[in-house]
This record gives structure tokens, sequence and C-alpha cells, in this order.
């Protein structure tokens, strides 16, 4: 819950209308894990653009996650 | 070709790689709240939400900083508390030394506190990112793991705590400092106020020097004022202002005070005066704290006004349980902007005012409020504007007198009418000028006077006078401060020996210097300079009892 308001908040700085988030809860259905090889709880996947990205945690430092969606090149 | 290939293929498992740290950062982090696990049946999620969990919120919540340890003291753990003491990223902190983020000086008392059997506690300085350093509380204990020795360090962040130590400590010699600046201030006074009471009463002054020997008295009781005035505003900041209450006639009070604030400009045709006081309005209150606060008041309606002015002083029952006094003039008056900020200490108009009027500290209202407010009461202040006059206010409850209370309907300081009992006195003061002083004053009085300037002569004419005389000493009246001790050992040596009483003599007049007197055996302490009448009533009272 505090990842999900956390990437909102941070999408609205940096990506403001140019991003959808899909929220899927795995402790339903723990099928759809496999499709995105997920591990841990929670992650965040980043399907587009190509390759897939995985954040995991959650998201409370916003400098590890604009270099992990490649926001911003990593030092 | 077959390089570029390797080159893809390490791209394509830098990826993985990451992704594996990235999951064991966030779950050594605590940011994981569940595992997803391939079983046979399919996969399945498991929470971490063990049985320690609200054990593991707790140490992150805490307002400590909480670090596990290597017995070489690599950190494995903190909890955001101490990163952000730190100010970094809890997971830059992990993995560091902790003598990393010690200030240099406090390396080796780690160093031996780490390698104390059984932990131990002590006082750091941490070492912040942005260069600043932290004074921190270390308690280091062992944690009993099975597969390896961990050590437990809680981390109190005390800057704060330094910070209010820092200012009852500033306080506490800012009270000193004001304790002793008045004492160095009085002393000079004593043996002025001594030499000019005792001419004054005397009656050997040609008369035309009265008028300018009254006037040097006044002065230096001027002087001595602003003093006590200094010694007032630090008392009611620390809250320490004591109220000696008796019954008392608010008449007497406010008569007392125009004389001595006014008297003479009236009398001189500068200012008129027009007072329509009642009578009978009975008060339990601090007969000198009142006078001071009337004093105060109007001694302002005199100085701001200007001559043919008037000053009226009124006293009537204001509602049922509430008495008012007002004091009102047709002086320069009070600018609107300035009338909330005039009870406030070292306030006073704006500095044209101040040195058109030789003005004072300014502290005479911050303090007549403050008294009016110990006793119940109000004071506020009115006035229509520059050139307008002023008009202070004071309303007091009229508080039950306590049944059997002492009356004293004694007018404040009245010169003694009658002569005390001839008196064996003992004075040790190490101030010459001032000893000859009161000497000289207490044998006028009719009082046999043995003058000592330290412990030690004090001592050894006690004892003589003892062996010769059948009657002994009658009283002995001593400086505190002495040049081989302390006023308040040789009090208490004489009191022991010979069973004297004694009053203490001190320009130290704090609530605690009286206490402590008080215990050395010291019947009455009186604050120099020395008030001859209260001496003289001292006097009066300690030898009839």
């Amino acid at each position: 819950v505090a990842a999900i308001a956390n990437l909102q908040r941070f999408c609205e700085e940096h990506l403001a209308g140019k991003y959808h988030i899909e929220i899927v809860d795995l402790v339903a259905e723990p099928r759809l894990a496999r499709t995105d090889q997920i591990l841990a709880i929670p992650t965040l996947v980043r399907r587009l653009p190509e390759p897939i990205r995985k954040i995991i945690g959650d998201l409370s430092n916003s400098e590890r996650v604009l270099v992990g969606l490649d926001l911003r090149p990593r030092s | 070709m077959e390089r570029e290939r390797t080159y893809l293929e390490i791209d394509r498992l830098r990826i993985p790689q990451e992704e594996a740290e990235e999951t064991l950062r966030a779950i050594r982090r605590g940011e994981v709240d569940a595992v997803v696990v391939e079983e046979r049946r399919g996969d399945a999620v498991y929470t971490l939400k063990s049985p320690d969990r609200t054990f593991r919120l707790m140490i992150e919540a805490m307002g400590q900083g909480a670090v596990t340890l290597s017995p070489e003291g690599s950190i494995l753990y903190c909890n955001r508390c101490f990163a952000g003491m730190l100010k970094m990223p809890g997971d830059l902190v992990v993995g560091s030394s902790l003598q990393a983020f010690l200030a240099p000086g406090s390396r080796e008392p780690f160093d031996l506190l780490l390698r104390k059997e059984g932990g131990g506690h002590g006082e750091v300085e941490l070492l912040a990112a942005d260069g600043m350093k932290v004074p921190a509380y270390l308690a280091l204990s062992s944690l009993c793991l099975e597969e390896e020795r961990v050590l437990c360090l809680v981390v109190t962040d005390l800057t704060e705590q330094r910070r209010s130590e820092k200012i009852v400590a500033m306080n506490e010699a800012k009270d000193r400092f004001l304790a002793t600046l008045s004492h160095e201030l009085r002393t000079p006074l004593t043996p002025v106020l001594a030499v000019i009471s005792g001419l004054e009463a005397s009656g050997r002054l040609p008369a035309e020097l009265r008028g300018d020997i009254a006037m040097v008295r006044r002065n230096i009781e001027l002087e001595a004022r602003l003093i006590d005035d200094l010694l007032d505003v630090t008392r009611i900041s620390r809250g320490k202002l004591e109220l000696q209450r008796q019954e008392l006639e608010l008449r007497q009070v406010l008569e007392h005070a125009i004389r001595t604030s006014c008297g003479e400009e009236v009398a001189a045709g500068r200012l008129r005066l027009v007072a329509e006081l009642a009578d009978g309005h009975r008060l339990w209150a601090d007969a000198p704290r009142l006078t001071q606060v009337f004093w105060n008041l109007l001694s302002n309606a005199v100085k701001f006004t200007p001559e043919g002015g008037t000053i009226s002083v009124r006293s009537w029952t204001d509602e049922p349980g509430w008495l008012a006094v007002e004091i009102a003039d047709t002086g320069i008056g009070i600018e609107p902007e300035l009338l909330p900020r005039i009870f406030d200490a070292f306030e006073q108009g704006d500095s044209r005012t101040a040195t058109r009027f030789g003005a004072g500290l300014g502290l005479g209202l911050a303090i007549s409020r403050a008294i009016v407010g110990f006793h119940g009461g109000v004071l506020e202040a009115h006035s229509d504007g520059p050139g307008r006059g002023a008009t202070f206010r004071v309303r007091l409850p009229l508080t039950q007198i306590p049944a059997g209370a002492e009356t004293s309907a004694r007018e404040p300081s009245r010169p003694a009418e009658r002569p005390a009992k001839a008196l064996r006195i003992l004075l040790v003061e190490d101030h010459v000028d001032t000893a000859e002083a009161i000497a000289e004053l207490l044998r006028t009085l009719g009082h046999e006077v043995e003058v000592a300037y330290d412990v030690a002569a004090a001592l050894a004419a006690a004892a003589e006078v003892q062996s010769r005389e059948p009657a002994g000493i009658d009283l002995v009246v001593s400086d505190l401060g002495l040049p081989d001790g302390s006023g308040l050992d040789l009090m208490r040596e004489l009191a022991w020996r010979y069973s004297l009483k004694g009053i203490a003599l001190s320009g130290y007049g704090m609530e605690e210097d009286l206490r402590r007197s008080r215990e050395a055996g010291f019947e009455r302490h009186l604050t120099k300079p020395v008030n001859f009448q209260a001496l003289q009533a001292v006097l009066r009272e300690v030898s009839e009892r």
C-alpha cells in the first residue's frame, strides 16, 4: 500500500499523463506471479518500453526508482 | 561478431542479477511484505508477517537508533532513525563500519566499548553526511545468536538535550552574574548610606546642608532601588518572587507611595495632586511590594508630566470583591502602538522619550504588573495618545484575611521612636569603610560594638568578650563573604559554642541566600545597602526576644 502511494506520487511528479498503472493482487491470484517471474511482493514491473524492468520494495527511495526505470542514467 | 554476441549475453544476464540483488536489498530493508514460492500444486504466496513483525515495526518506528554490529563494528542492520541521524539512506549505512560515522575524537572510546566484555555504554559524537556532529548516547549489548556473535547498539540523539542543558546553564550563569553584579554594585553604597543616615539622625547637620544631604541620600536610595529592580526581574522570570503577606490598609500604602514619589514636586508647586482615596480597604497583601507598584506608577507619572500638570490618584470599590486604584496624569501620553509593549521588560517608549526624560532601565512597569499578578490582580494602561496623558489602573481582589493573622498597621520604614535596649554587638565586616560606618551608627544608638574584619578575628574577639563579660555578646552582626571564610560557618560556630544570636548582612538577597543564612543560625538576613531603619527595627526585635 505504501508502494502504491509512492508510485502514484512519483508518476505524477515525473511522468504526468504518460503512464498507466495496473495493480495486481498476488495474494488473491498467485498464478499471475509466474508470468512476470515475480519473487517478492511488492514488485513494480515496467512492461513498456522493453526490456521489462523490476523494482522491488516500497519505492520509498525515489532516486533508486528513477535509476531503475531508466529515467536517469546510473552513476 | 562472436564478441558482440557475448556482450549481448552479458547484458541479458545483468538484468536478472540486478533483480536478485534488488530483491535481497528490499528484504533486508524490510520493504518486502511477501514472497512467491513455486510449489508442485502451483505457486503460493508466503507473507513475511512472522510473529515478530510487531517488534520489527517497533524497531523501525523507534525514536532511537537501533543498530546491529559484527564484533568488528561493521553495521549489519540499522533502523530509519539511525540513518536519519546520519542524514543518509539506510542502505548506504548498512555494510559500512560504524567507526566511519564517528567524529575523530570518538573512535578510540568506541573501540574500547566494542572490546568490553558484555557491552557497556558511553557518549560519542556521530558524524552526519552534512558534516555536522551529532552528540549521541550509545548502549551496546551482546545478542545471543547461535551461529554468530552480534552486537546490539541503541543510539540516543542528545542534540535536543544538549540544547536545553545549555539554556539552563546559561540562565543559571545569568542569575549568578546578576546576583554578583548587584552585590558588587551595592557594597560601595552601604558605607555612604550609613554615614548619611547617621548624620541625618544625629542632628549635628547645619541647617543649610540638610537639603543637600537629603538629596544625596535620596539618590543613593534610588540607585539601590534600580539594583533591586534588576534582581526582581530575575526573580519574576524564574517565578521565585515570594510575597510576605500581612493585613494592611490600602489607603496607608497609597499615602506612603504618594509621599515618597511626588511629595517634593507637589510641595514645590511644580505639579498638582488630586487624591480621592477610599477608606476601609483592608487587604491581605505584601505591603512593601504593593508600595513598590504604586511608587513605580506615580514616579512614572511624575517623570512624564511637564511642570504645571496634574496627577490624580483615586481608589474605590470597583465591583463586589474587587477594588480599583487609578493613577492618571496629564503628561506626554503613550503612542497607541506602544501601549501593548510598555509592560515588557527593558521597553520604554522610544529612544527619544528615554533621552528626554533621563530614563531608567524600563523595568518598573514589568515588575509592577508581575507583583499585581502575584496578588491575583490586574494592571492595565490607557492613553488617548501622545500629549494626552496616561492612566494606569490596578484592580485587586479583596482577599479573605486569614483568622488570627498578624496585623501590622505599622507604617513602612517609619523612623524608630524608641531606642532599642543597649546591646553588646560583635560586628564582622571586611569592608573597612562599611564596618566603620555601621559601628559608628550602632554606637550612636547607644550600643557597645566590637569590630572584627575576618572570621579568625571574630572568633578571637568572641572568646575574649565571653570570658571577660558575664553577660557575653548579645548579638552578632556579620557580613557573609569574609576574606578567610564564610559568615555562615562563623555563625554556626558561634551559635554552637556560645548560643549567640545573629543578623546576616549580605549583598546577596535571592531567596536561596535567605534560606541558607537561616539554616546557619542567623535570625534575620538584611540585604545591602542596609536600610538603617530596618536595622534598628531588627535590633529591637531581636533584643526583646
